[in-house]
């Protein structure tokens, strides 16, 4: 019984890893990290504004 | 009536359709209002006497960006949950009409209050400036129809997980809920403020009132209300989106978690619209800045859900490369493309709202025009353009009609027009609020002081901003009329979307209200109950009423 | 629940950026004193407590004259009321370099005290006092203005600093 369970739980595995195999992601990755570079750029631009001020 | 197909049952139907109209009915008030406070500002007109600057200022606030936004979110919602589930519950139905008459009631004699200048507080009703008694009254009825709605909804999905033991909730009604009941939690400091503070003090029961802690429970509010116009948008990009684009929904229990991380975090905040006030010590500030920076994390799950939800649907039609997915999406379809560019406009409205939370740096934009550009691209954008996008095949599916190939281009059409007129506007808002020029101010050139001067050319291009803003808005009202009444009968798809990964199952501790709830108010009383206390025991004496208008 | 790979290096990646920024605010506002404007915590040569009757400003030291005073080598104070629709003292003259104090209160409602074109900002909330500490550097005319609505005539509430 146990090892079946096993057996089950290395499938769920696997098929999670081929799904994600599956679901090319990569533009999502690109997408996300250029939002996430004009996040930064943006709030440093207006830290540096603010320090400028002070 | 007999002729009328609908892919929902016709009596919620009814009732999703009575927000619609009450919704835009206030669009189309609160957008002449605007219209003219940007043509005001801009030192293009003056107003006739008997109207005031600041008395439209009031009515623009309220009806967009209280009484549209509820009534749609509570319209839509409604309409979601009844395709969930096949039909609304009779009790739900009735207590959703309930809901829909008081919250009427009160929309109706606020907005009395405000045309007789009763109730020139602006939306935010700061004391010790004080409006009639009636004007607070008719908030409080808005208030508790919106808490009825809630409960309407919260009893369905009572009943219908009664009815369907160790289901899973369907994901829309799951998200409607969390929705509603991060509003209950929220409107609990107005409520308090409100009954115990407002109402009591304009009728004279008692002289005096405590600012302070008046402003705080407001701001407990206030935050956490932005987050109930942002997450029925969200449903929509989480839910509808990908049925449109003819794709699956990325993930279901990512989409719960996020709500509930917006559940949790969105409430104890409320300092980041208070950091340069006197009575809260900095330290309860930067903790609160922290907090505010966690409520940040379920947005960025967002993003990536629907790039992902985006970049799968393209490959799934054969795009291919790094960006291919990109031109696979359905532009010219007005369903997908207006809340496509509501999520767009959310990046720059993202990023300004960190700047924003971001403690002493607040002292460069707060209360001038930098904010309001924000919120009006967060608010005004990202979550109006969504719902006009819902409404665009809402109505037709309410109504049992179509939406037509001529009325898509003009919703495309239309779209575009809010979306230059805003990116002008909100552009020139932006810029000239790190110059320093003040919000929620009329037209003053302050005694032509040269800094002040240097604001006109931006205050003149925020009026051809709302101009363009206003024909979108009107070009708005004339699709809502013609979808509602005049386009041709027929059955438009409720674009329900379905979960991609069905081998996941959903964990069923994303359904134990109590232990969310029990998060969310250990949060808040760590967030607040010490600096509560100081601004109780340190409070000077009160304020007596003034009216300065 | 499963998190795409990708999806844990985004978040990780969001995460540090906001973990940065709270830092570098933190710092510069815990350990370098830049802290937003909380009441009378900024001023070292301040009066005597945080809050104020609304009601008797004008009988309250130091409100009760309000004005200039010199504390130190080009060092002031400057006690300020907000009133609708206006700021007294007004039109004040200061040396430039000169480093200033202002601590504020309002007689009667919820008043902003902004300096365009600087990070002076700061709410007046009755009964409670503010201050901000700013060094004018550079000479010439500053603005001060009311950024919070105080009535029908909040567009009139400003006043100016002369700096020579």
């Amino acid at each position: 019984m146990a090892q079946t369970g096993l057996e089950q739980k290395k499938l769920v595995q696997d098929q999670q890893e081929k799904t994600e195999q599956q679901m090319a992601l990569k533009g999502t990755l690109a997408s996300v990290m250029i939002l996430g570079a004009l996040i930064v750029i943006s709030w440093f631009a207006m830290f540096a504004l603010f320090m400028s001020r002070q | 009536m007999n002729t009328r197909k609908s892919v929902l049952d016709v009596r919620d139907a009814n009732l999703s359709m009575a927000h619609m109209y009450a919704g835009y009915a206030a669009v189309f008030i609160g957008a002449i209002a605007g219209l003219l406070q940007g043509l005001v500002r801009g030192g293009l007109i003056e107003l006739p006497a008997g109207i005031g600057y600041y008395q439209l200022l009031t009515a623009h606030g309220i009806l967009l960006a209280l009484v549209f936004t509820t009534y749609f979110i509570i319209g839509f919602f409604f309409s979601g949950m009844s395709k969930n589930m096949g039909s609304l519950y009779d009790g739900p139905r009735k207590a959703g009409w309930a809901g829909f008459y008081i919250m009427t009631a009160g929309v109706i004699l606020t907005t009395i209050m405000v045309l007789l200048n009763e109730g020139t507080v602006l939306y935010t009703f700061y004391a010790p400036l004080q409006a009639s008694p009636y004007f607070y009254i008719g908030l409080t009825l808005v208030v508790v129809g919106s808490w009825i709605s809630g409960y309407a909804m919260f009893g369905q999905l009572y009943k219908w997980k009664k009815e369907n033991r160790g289901k899973v909730s369907p994901l829309f009604s799951y998200l409607a809920v969390v929705t509603m009941l991060l509003w209950q939690i929220a409107t609990l400091g107005v409520a308090a403020t409100v009954l115990f503070q407002f109402i009591p003090w304009s009728f004279g029961w008692v002289e005096k009132i405590d600012v302070l802690l008046s402003r705080t429970l407001f701001w407990y509010f206030g935050h956490p209300l932005v987050y109930f116009w942002l997450l029925p948008a969200y449903v929509g990009w989480y839910v509808i989106i990908p049925k449109i684009i003819g794709g699956k929904i990325f993930s279901d229990s990512l989409a719960r978690l996020a709500f509930i991380l917006f559940l949790i975090f969105s409430m104890p905040v409320g300092f980041h619209h208070q950091l340069l006030e006197p009575g809260i010590s900095p330290f309860w500030k930067y903790l609160q800045v922290v907090l505010t920076f966690m409520v940040i994390i379920p947005s960025l799950m967002t993003a990536f859900a629907m790039f992902a939800t985006f970049e799968t649907a393209g490959r799934m039609k054969g795009s291919t490369g790094l960006f291919g997915w990109f031109k696979k999406l359905p532009w010219s379809d007005v369903r997908f493309f207006a809340p496509m560019m509501g999520m767009l406009i959310f990046i720059p409205g993202g990023i300004g709202g960190i700047v924003n939370a971001s403690h002493q740096i607040n002292q460069m934009v707060h209360n001038t025009l930098f904010i309001t550009g924000h919120f009006h691209l967060t608010v005004a954008t990202t979550v109006v353009v969504s719902f006009f996008g819902f409404t665009y095949w809402l109505v037709p599916v309410l109504t049992g009609r179509k939406l037509t190939a001529k009325m898509n281009k003009l919703g495309i059409v239309q779209t575009l027009l809010w979306i230059v007129g805003m990116l002008i506007m909100s552009t020139a808002m932006h810029t000239v609020g790190l110059l320093g020029s003040p919000r929620r101010t009329a037209f003053t050139t302050y005694q032509d002081h040269p800094d002040a001067v240097m604001w006109m050319p931006y205050h003149v291009v925020m009026a051809i901003g709302g101009v363009i803003l206003f024909i979108a808005a009107m070009l708005m009202i004339y699709n809502f009329i013609y979808l509602a009444f005049f386009a041709p009968r027929g059955v438009e798809e409720y674009p329900m979307g379905e979960v991609a990964n069905e081998a996941e199952k959903t964990p069923m501790i994303l359904e134990n209200w109590k232990i969310w709830i029990g998060v969310s108010a250990a949060l808040i009383l760590i967030a607040y109950t010490v600096p509560l206390i100081g601004i109780i025991e340190n409070s000077p004496p009160g304020s007596p009423p003034y009216r300065f208008w | 629940m499963h998190l795409h790979k990708y999806e844990r290096i985004w978040l990780m990646f969001g995460g540090a950026s906001l973990v940065v920024f709270l830092a570098v605010i933190g710092i510069t506002a815990f350990f370098m004193g830049d802290q937003p404007p909380s009441g009378a915590f900024c001023a070292p040569v301040f009066a005597n407590a945080d809050t104020v009757d609304p009601e008797k400003v004008t009988e309250t030291p130091p409100f009760n004259e309000p004005g200039i005073k010199k504390v130190g080598e080009n060092q002031y104070v400057v006690t300020m009321v907000a009133y609708s629709f206006g700021f007294q003292p007004s039109n004040i003259e200061i040396p430039a370099g000169a480093e200033v104090y202002f601590q504020v209160t309002s007689k009667d409602v919820v008043h902003g005290f902004e300096i365009p074109g600087t990070n002076v900002n700061m709410m007046i909330t009755p009964g409670y006092v503010n201050t901000i500490r700013y060094t004018f550097d550079e000479p010439g005319n500053y603005l001060i203005l009311c950024n919070e609505y105080c009535g029908v005539g909040h567009q009139f509430m400003s006043t100016t600093v002369e700096v020579k």
